[in-house]
Order: C-alpha cells, then structure tokens, then sequence
C-alpha cells in the first residue's frame, strides 16, 4: 500500500512511461545507441542483448545520467532535455546502475534512507518507506548491519531497495538478479511484477530465464539497434529457429535472433 | 537534512577526521601546558600554533570525504537523483564543518576556561581569536572537500597537508611573522594579540569558508569563479590588515599589584599569582641592600617589553640595551622568573642583591663576576654564583666553572678584609658605578688596593 500523490490523480496525456524517437547516445566518442525508437508503458521490461550491445547506455540515458546526442526522449511526459521538468522527473525516478555505488560504512537502513532524501521524498515519510522496502526484498534483519558486511547478493538487494524506495513511476534496474541465489530470484521476480502492475520497470540483463518468467515484454538490442519488441512467448517461439543455440527455448530464441540480426546487416 | 547530517556524522570519516583534530590540538596545548595555563598571550600563541597544524589535517580529511563519491561509485546513483548539486552536498559539508568546529571549539574552549580560572588577570583577545580560528578551520576542511570533489586522486589529501604545513614552515621561517602563517611565535609575558590580527584571521577566515562552500557545492563556472575570487579576497584582506607586530602591550598585564605593608613589593598583574613568595624574598633582599646608604625602600617587578620598546623581531632583540629604566627614588627593580608557570622565582632573591640591586640599569654588563662578589658580601656568604641581568630565564643555563666560583670567593675575601666602613663605602661606589653605566674596571672599585 502506498499513498497516492496529486500529481498522481491529475489526467494524463501520455500513455508511455518511455518514448524515443530515434535516440541517439554517445559513450565517450561511441555511438552506443544508435537511433532507438521505442514505446514503454506499465509492466516489467525486460531488455536482453549481448555485451556492448548499448544496454547499459540507455539505462544511464533513461536515468538522466546522461544526455541523448540525438533524437527525442520523453519520459514519463517529460522531455528529456527540459531542465525545469528534469528535477520533478527525478523524484518519480527509480535507478539501480549496475555497478552501484554504496559507502561501505553506511547500514542498509542509512543507504535508503540516505538515497529516499536524495530522491526529494518527504522527511516524514522516509523512516517507514525504508522499513517497508527492506522488508520488501528481504533484509530486515540485516537493517543495522553496515553495507561493507554484506554478501554480493544483500548488496545487490540493497540496491534494489534504494531504488524503489520512492515508489518510482519509472524504474530502471541494471543487473539487478547479480548474486542473487535462485530462491532469491524467485522472489525478486514476484517483486518485480507486484511493482509492475502499476509502474513502468525497465530490467536489462543477460539472464534470459529471468525475462521470461517475470517480464510482460522483452526489448532485445544488439550494436545499439533495437532488433526485436515482443512477448516472452513470441521469444521462447523463435527458439524453434534451427540458428538458435542455448539450454531453453527462450536461450534458443534469443541466440537465432542475434544470429538473424547478424547476417541482415 | 537533520536525519542525513546525523547519518553522515556517524558513517562518513568526520569521527576519525575529528578525532585527529583533537588529538593533535590536545599534543599541542598538552606539551606546552605549563607555558600558557597562566598566560593569555601564550595561550593565544599556542592556539594559533595548534590551528596551524589542524588546518592542515582538516583539509586532508575534507579531501578524503571529497574523493568518497566517485572512489565508491556512488556518483552515478546520486547523479539520477533531484536534489540539486548544493544540496547533495550539504550534509556532508556540514558534518565536516560541525565535526571540526565541535572537536576544536571544545579543546579551545577548554583550554580558556583554565587560563581564565588560574591566570591573575584577564585579556579577551585570547577569546575573540577563537571565532576566527574555527571559521579557518571549516573552511580549510570545506576547501579540502572541494578539493577532493574535484580531483579524486589519491595524493590530493596527502598533499594538502604537506602543503598547507610546508607554506606555512616557509613563510614564518624568516622569523618575521607572516599573515598566512599560524607558526609565528613573538607573544611576550605582556602582550596580547592584537585586534587587527583577529580581524586578518577572521576575513582569511571567512575567505576560506565562503570559498569551500561554493567550491564543494557548485559545478557552475561562474560560482566556482565567485568562490575563487572569495578565497583570493580573503587571503588579500588578511595580508593586507594583519599588521608585523602582531602582539601589542597589554595595560592590563603590566599594571602594578602590590602586597600589603612595608617594604612595599610590587609585581605586574600578570605575575599576581607569585606575589606571596616575591614579597617574601623581596623583602629579604632589601633588607641585605639596607647596609648601604641611600638604600632602596620598594621593589617593583621589571616589565620592560621588547615590544613596547618597539622591536619587532622579538625572538633575537629580547634584552633592554641602552635604555634607561623609569623608576622614581628609592625604587628598584628586580626580574621575575616564573618558569613553568611556577609561583616561585627560586633565585629572585640572590638576583636582586647581585649588583648591588642595580643590575638591571639598561646597560650591556658582560662581566657578571663583580656583580656577584657584591651579592656575596650583601649575603654575607662565602662565594656567589653570578648572575647576567636579563639572562636569568635561559632555557639551558651554564654552569659556572669551579675556577671561577674560587675567582669570586678570593675577591670577596678580599673585600672583606678592608675595614668595614671601607667595605660599604666601595660596595656604595660600585652600585653608583653601575647606576651611572660606568661598566669598565668594576672589581677594581671592589678590591682594587688604595683608596675606593
């Protein structure tokens, strides 16, 4: 449960939580992605490609890390290059970068809570939102305990709970299931589509059984292209492709499309 | 903001940063306790000395908190956040600021309450330096911060402090105090800091404050460029109003305290703490002097300052050469050596009477041997060791060779085997001598044969 913001109730013009238009963003003097045209609205998004592929780039693009070189981008109705709309973006933002930074000697309760004011939320609301959120992912009896304490998994959870802590509109999530044992990635997924169901939740990864279990929509780029926008399903049905190679249809799939990709350009 | 100053207080390095602090103002004012537990100028001397170093261990330690973000990673989480950049940097700033502040206002603090309760006379210029100091402190630490912020490599802290030590080291090397160093030494027993260096001390100050906060907090060219402007306006300040002659006489230090009842016996306010036992050996003395006509019937501590007299470089130009002491009729003066803030001056009766209670003329007496030979004969005693006016308070004193005690002990045989009268009138000729600045042929007046 969560309290509903005025901001929240006021009629919306834009349906997606994510719109590009031919983005275009550059990592240092690469074109990491290269004109990505692209509509997301609530529900949980999985984003697969391979290494280099440009998924890291648009995650930072997408959390206002960085700026687009090229194109349109507006999230969540906001203009992406709109610097008086960009702080009210940022506090309905949620944003797990995969290689996130915490100070080793914080507790998980001082990272969230250090991290809820940073993302503007009320000071009253802040103790209870990162109770709720340490218990949401399963460290409530490691609250105390200081970060640097932590196995690669508590942490990575750690992470998650700062990022939802503000009950994000738009939540990017880079790797976050690093680390994570499969009990716990059972249970991130459940969390993933409770957050779904109201949010837009962006997750990239190379874990494709993770997608396909927890994900409505799958977003697979290669070379910084968008190559392919569907169901899980529509993947685990290209599996039966005879390019695809991997341990699961959807691996299957996911490999056949990269292939199919490879060879057209 | 109060919930994340209280995280950063406890999680980021302000407790170690702070603790240093204390420790090294703790060793300063510790090792040099005695020297300054009755003094104001010493303690403002002392103070400034222990800012000096501290400065230095704050801006490393701002440094270090400054590099934390981007050594940890943490600055691509924080950059997709709202607040704007000073905010960000707001509780981190201040519990740096609050940390230093707290740890060196306590230790300062503490430091005047015990001058307060144990010296004999008060002088608050000690106290005004204290808002100063802080203020120097925070921003050193803020600079540091920004510092950190801006270059995250890991020889940024180090290198703060080695320079901050090193500037300063070079600019008080000359021995002639400089604005923008806190090692200048110069405080004399009645002097207090004067208020034109408070005031260079708090623009500096205020310079470096101003400076850190927009350094740390902005990533704007042009505030960066008023912060750096703020820094460059407040070390020019300093340097231009913070005079050479940083010490000025203090009427309150030098003021006369007397004792009750006769001889009267005198002793500056800054020394009323050791009135009791000077009275008593005072009085001792000028009962020896007594034997001699026109004998003294008051003692008054010298308080002849190195800066009242207008010398500058006080370390090399301590002694009173060529000037004339101002005491009426009938009045001498003795030197008070109160070493370690003792309440007793152990030698300061045999001091008096070294000379005949006319040493301490103004004149350069090289030869201390017929001072003593007089101070033997007042004494009744069989040798003396010898005493040079104005020397008394050497940290390392010389012993006398025994060839020389033996010197002395012969001429005060000799002196007293001269008819009595003959011993007074050439014992009175020699005080007058001395009084006159007649300092050649001396042990002739006292032993020489034929008439005195």
């Amino acid at each position: 449960m969560r309290a509903i913001r005025a901001d929240e109730l006021q009629p919306t013009t834009n349906p997606w939580a994510i719109e590009s238009q031919d983005l275009k963003v550059r990592a240092g003097k690469y074109l990491a992605v290269r004109g990505l045209s692209l509509n997301l609205g609530s529900g949980v998004h999985g984003l697969l490609g391979p290494n280099g592929a440009g998924k890291t780039t648009l995650m930072r693009t997408l959390a206002t890390v960085i700026k687009p070189h090229q194109g349109q981008l507006r999230l969540l109705g906001t203009a992406a290059d709109d610097r008086r709309g960009l702080r009210p973006l940022r506090r309905r933002l949620g944003y797990l970068p995969q290689n996130f930074g915490y100070y080793p000697k914080f507790t998980v309760r001082d990272y969230v809570e250090y991290l809820a004011w940073l993302r503007e939320m009320p000071a009253a609301a802040v103790p209870g939102a990162a109770q709720r959120v340490i218990e949401r992912v399963g460290l409530a009896d490691r609250a105390d305990a200081k970060l640097k304490s932590l196995s690669g998994g508590m942490l990575r959870r750690a992470g998650v709970a700062q990022a939802i802590v503000n009950d994000p509109d738009l939540l990017l999530l880079d790797e976050p299931t690093v680390g994570l044992d499969p009990e716990q990635r059972v249970q991130f997924r459940e969390l993933l589509r409770e957050i779904g169901q109201d949010s837009c939740v962006l997750v990239s990864t190379h874990l494709v059984e993770d997608v396909v279990a927890a994900c409505s929509d799958v977003l697979v780029m290669d070379q910084g292209l968008l190559v392919f926008q569907g169901r899980p399903a529509d993947l685990v049905d290209r599996g039966r492709h005879p390019d695809g190679v991997g341990d699961s249809p959807a691996e299957r799939g996911y490999s056949a499309l990269l292939r199919q990709h490879r060879s057209a350009s | 903001m109060i919930r994340v100053l209280r995280i950063e207080l406890r999680r980021s390095n302000v407790p170690v940063v702070a603790l240093s602090v204390f420790l090294v103002s703790a060793l300063v004012l510790g090792l040099t306790f005695r020297e300054w537990l009755r003094d104001w100028s010493q303690l403002a001397e002392m103070t400034e000395q222990a800012v000096g170093l501290t400065a230095a261990l704050a801006a490393a330690g701002g440094a270090v908190l400054g590099r934390r973000e981007k050594r940890s990673r943490a600055d691509e989480l924080f950059a997709g956040t709202g607040r704007p950049a000073w905010q960000k940097v707001a509780p981190t700033a201040g519990a740096l600021s609050i940390g230093l502040v707290a740890v060196q206002g306590l230790i300062l603090a503490a430091a005047l309450v015990l001058v307060r309760v144990n010296a004999s006379y008060q002088s608050y210029s000690a106290v005004w330096q204290l808002g100063p100091d802080l203020a120097v402190l925070a921003g050193a630490g803020l600079l540091g911060l920004a510092a950190g912020r801006a270059w995250s490599s890991a020889f940024v802290a180090p290198g703060l402090a080695a320079g901050l030590v090193l500037v300063q080291v070079v600019f008080s090397a000359s021995g002639v105090p400089h604005p923008l160093s806190f090692f200048n030494s110069g405080a004399s027993t009645w002097t207090r800091l004067a208020d034109e260096v408070v005031l260079g001390r708090a623009a500096l100050g205020a310079g470096l404050l101003v400076a850190g906060i927009l350094l740390a907090a902005s990533r704007n060219w042009a505030v960066r460029g008023l912060g750096a402007g703020a820094l460059v306006a407040g070390v020019a300040a300093a340097l231009v109003i913070t005079p050479v002659q940083r010490f000025e006489v203090d009427p309150a230090a030098r003021r006369l305290v007397c004792s009750e009842g006769a001889p009267q016996v005198c002793v500056t306010a800054v020394h009323a703490y050791a009135l009791a036992d000077t009275t008593r050996q005072a009085r001792e003395a000028l009962g020896h002097l007594s034997q001699l006509p026109d004998a003294p019937q008051r003692a008054i501590e010298l308080n002849y300052d190195p800066v009242a007299a207008g010398l500058t470089d006080t370390s090399t130009s301590t002694l009173p050469w060529d000037t004339t002491p101002d005491v009426a009729p009938g009045t001498m003066q003795f030197e008070l050596v109160l070493k370690d803030g003792a309440a007793t001056d152990p030698d300061l009766m045999r001091s008096m009477v070294s000379g005949a209670g006319a040493s301490l003329n103004g004149c350069r007496l090289d030869d201390p041997r017929p001072l003593a030979v007089a101070g033997a004969w007042l004494t009744d005693a069989p040798t003396f060791e010898p005493i040079s006016p104005y020397l008394r308070d050497m940290p390392f004193p010389i012993p006398t060779p025994p060839e020389e005690m033996q010197a002395i002990g012969a001429a005060v045989a000799k002196l007293r085997a001269l008819p009595h009268q003959q011993q007074v009138q050439r014992v009175s000729e020699f005080r007058e001598a001395l009084r006159a600045c007649r300092t050649k042929g001396l042990m002739d007046i006292l032993i020489a044969p034929g008439p005195a």
